[in-house]
């Protein structure tokens, strides 16, 4: 009895595992837009309690993030400071969303990003970023974002980040990019059949395991 | 009777070998795929050495000393094949080589942007350059070269992801050597196959044998002699164990020069069983077979010289090089290099789980330690699970003649170029997974046998594999997935 109590713990224990996992897997699934490598130009000051703005047009419907790179050290979240920011219709008058520059997952000092409730119709908009320095002490330095380029007055370094209608489209859009410059044994439904064949195969590992 | 035999065949071992086996073979196929090309360690450099040794014999192009210097940003300007160069600028990989958060140009379909231009085959494998980047000449090289010659008429994508292919296999092999080492020193059937998933689930392993690299046949080698020496142990020398300790040193000897340790510990070994062999008999006899095994590890020791030279360095220069290399070397933040690398944690994602794991893993470590002190020279009944001390002492005495090795290699370009330039990162350790496993969990299992605790041992395995599985799993879909391709 005790013996059948610990294998059925084990296995609520794998499978919450694999919640995790998996979930934080798929809350992972946005796709930066393909094409904007971004780079490390000149620098635009942002003072402290002002605001600066950028325009940009989405290339595809399902915009959900907007990247950015500044320059290290970024915010400093310890002392609670914070960039607010603001996206808007392309005048820059009418607000959209908003929402505060967070570091991204990816262990860059540089990367941060503005996530917002995903907007369906984005093709071909043109939208307007508003971001402001709302620091923790009036005397705090001013942050500082990258430009695409060292010549004067070059649009920030930022790179719109989309995602699909739904979960399936997302991991078809993945397995669309992990396929690229792979040989014709590791595309697309090949793909399929290898990453299947390998969860199954490993969850199925753990749990006989579990059960024997 | 035959359909009671059915129903329980997912109990019969060789049934979960297999799957296990089955589990790492995918896995790894899958982290072929997943890494881009020419993203594995010095990758573009070991496939241009196959490449290099696939060329044919007469080399009727024309091919000159190249006078461009080299721009570490920028692959094309590598010594490599002109198919290697003009495939990686196709594929981006500068892009993926600079700055983490920046991604190659996807297209919006299965097939990359500049995909038809490397399978149209409209470069030459061939180097060029009178001086081709290569590693010096390698067994894995040369059986690699095979498979690039065998399939010559395909194109760069697929004879790049066969060799990585062939590497999985040589990973899927390691995996049934330490089922082999663990059941022949006496873990049970059960344990045996909990120990080979851990193994099979180590991150950093599987990461390693998705590459094209010549460490993917060195480790399984030293998996090999692993199991070579603890059958020897268990039966005696005889003709089937010797053969395996000769071919493993030998392939490894072949392979990479860290495959030296081998022929020291097959010396270490038949030391070892000429002692027990004569230690009863006639004084005269005795004497001489110690005479004849001292006279063996002098002539190694003057062959193995020639990696060792400090150009007639006076012997406090040495010393003093020995104690400033310690100095700079052990350190924390040095350890936490190695400990990271060793279990391919990555460091890629601001993951508080990674980081943590990986201390986790290192006071785990720290109690395993105790735990092997207590199995050593504690004063109780050994737990009947856990394997006779000569296994373990052998499988900790390999562990520490590579930490030695590796330490003594770094210390040597140290001393060379006044500098560390090896600095002995994680992957370089992993030939000694099999015994590092193997006395991690003796370490744990002789603690619970002190603590009368023995039937935990299992348990204390399955959190092992359930650690190991989500580490893994983390890693793949959450770190490198993440990286590459979103």
């Amino acid at each position: 009895m005790e013996n059948l109590s610990a294998k059925k713990i084990f296995l609520i224990v794998l499978a919450i595992l694999l919640v995790i996992i998996f979930g934080r897997f798929v809350s992972n699934l946005f796709f930066p837009e393909a094409g904007i490598n971004l780079q490390k130009g000149a620098l635009v000051k942002l003072q402290p309690e002002s605001s600066l703005q950028q325009q940009f047009t989405a290339t595809r419907e399902g915009l959900a993030k907007v990247e950015f790179l500044l320059r290290t050290p970024g915010i400093a979240f310890e002392k609670n400071d914070r960039v607010e920011m603001q996206l808007t219709d392309g005048t820059c008058q009418r607000p959209l969303q908003q929402g505060t520059l967070e570091k991204s997952f990816l262990a860059s000092d540089n990367l941060y990003e503005f996530d917002f409730e995903k907007i369906s119709d984005s093709k071909d908009k043109t939208f307007c970023l508003i971001a402001t320095f709302k620091p923790n002490k009036a005397s705090a330095k001013a942050i500082q974002f990258f430009t695409i380029s060292e010549a004067a007055d070059q649009p920030l370094s930022l790179r719109p980040v989309y995602e699909n209608q739904n979960v399936f489209q997302n991991l078809n859009e993945l397995n669309q990019r992990i396929s690229q410059y792979k040989p014709w044994f590791l595309k697309h439904y090949l793909l399929w059949f290898v990453t299947i064949g390998f969860v199954v195969l490993s969850i199925a590992v753990v749990a006989l395991l579990i059960l024997l | 009777m035959k359909k009671i035999y059915s129903l329980t065949f997912y109990k019969n071992p060789l049934f979960v070998l297999a799957l296990i086996l089955g589990a790492f073979f995918f896995k790894g196929v899958f982290l072929v795929t997943i890494f881009p090309i020419f993203g594995g360690q010095d990758e573009s450099r070991h496939y241009n050495t196959v490449q290099f040794l696939a060329e044919p014999p007469i080399k009727n192009w024309e091919r000159s000393k190249s006078t461009a210097e080299r721009d570490k940003d920028h692959i094309e300007t590598y010594g490599f094949s002109d198919e290697i160069r003009r495939a990686a600028v196709a594929t981006d990989t500068d892009a993926l080589r600079g700055d983490i958060f920046n991604t190659i140009d996807f297209s919006d379909n299965f097939t990359g942007k500049n995909e038809n231009a490397i399978t149209s085959k409209q470069w030459q494998p061939y180097n060029y350059n009178l001086q081709p980047e290569v590693v010096g000449g390698s067994l894995y090289h040369k059986v690699a070269a095979y498979i690039e010659k065998f399939l010559g008429q395909d194109d760069l994508l697929v004879r790049f992801y066969a060799i990585r292919i062939f590497s999985v296999f040589l990973g899927t092999l390691t995996i049934l050597f330490f089922y082999l080492t663990a059941k022949t020193i006496g873990f049970s059937e059960k344990n045996s196959l909990l120990l080979s998933a851990i193994v099979a689930f180590q991150p950093k392993l599987a990461m390693y044998f998705s590459n094209i690299n010549y460490d993917v046949l060195l480790i399984p080698m030293f998996f090999l002699f692993t199991l070579a020496g603890v059958l020897a142990l268990k039966n005696g020398l005889n003709w089937k164990n010797v053969s395996l300790l000769i071919v493993s040193t030998i392939v490894a000897i072949e392979t990479k020069p860290t495959g030296y340790l081998l022929p020291i510990a097959f010396l270490a070994l038949l030391s070892y069983f000429i002692y027990r062999k004569v230690r009863e008999k006639d004084k005269n006899i005795r004497y001489a077979a110690y005479f004849l095994c001292m006279l063996a590890f002098v002539f190694l020791a003057f062959y193995l010289k020639r990696y060792l030279s400090t150009g007639g360095q006076p012997l406090g220069g040495i010393l003093a090089s020995i104690g400033d290399y310690l100095s700079k070397s052990l350190s924390f933040g040095r350890f936490g290099l190695t400990e990271r690398t060793y279990w391919g944690t990555l460091g890629w994602t601001n993951s508080l789980i990674l980081d943590k794991s990986v201390e986790l893993l290192k006071y785990l470590e720290i109690i395993a330690l105790a735990g092997l002190g207590f199995f050593f020279f504690g004063k109780y009944e050994k737990s009947a699970y856990l394997p006779e001390k000569k296994y373990i002492l052998f499988l900790f005495l390999m562990t520490l003649g590579l930490q030695l090795e590796i330490r003594i290699a770094d210390w040597h370009m140290f001393n060379d170029l006044g500098r560390i330039e090896l600095g002995a990162p994680g992957r370089y350790f992993l030939p000694n997974l099999a015994s590092h496993i193997i006395l991690m969990f003796t370490g744990f299992g002789a603690l619970l046998g002190y603590f009368k605790r023995e039937h935990w041992f299992e348990k204390i395995l399955l959190i092992g594999l359930l650690a190991m599985f989500s580490l893994s799993f983390y890693l793949i879909f959450n770190v490198i997935v993440y990286r590459f391709y979103l």
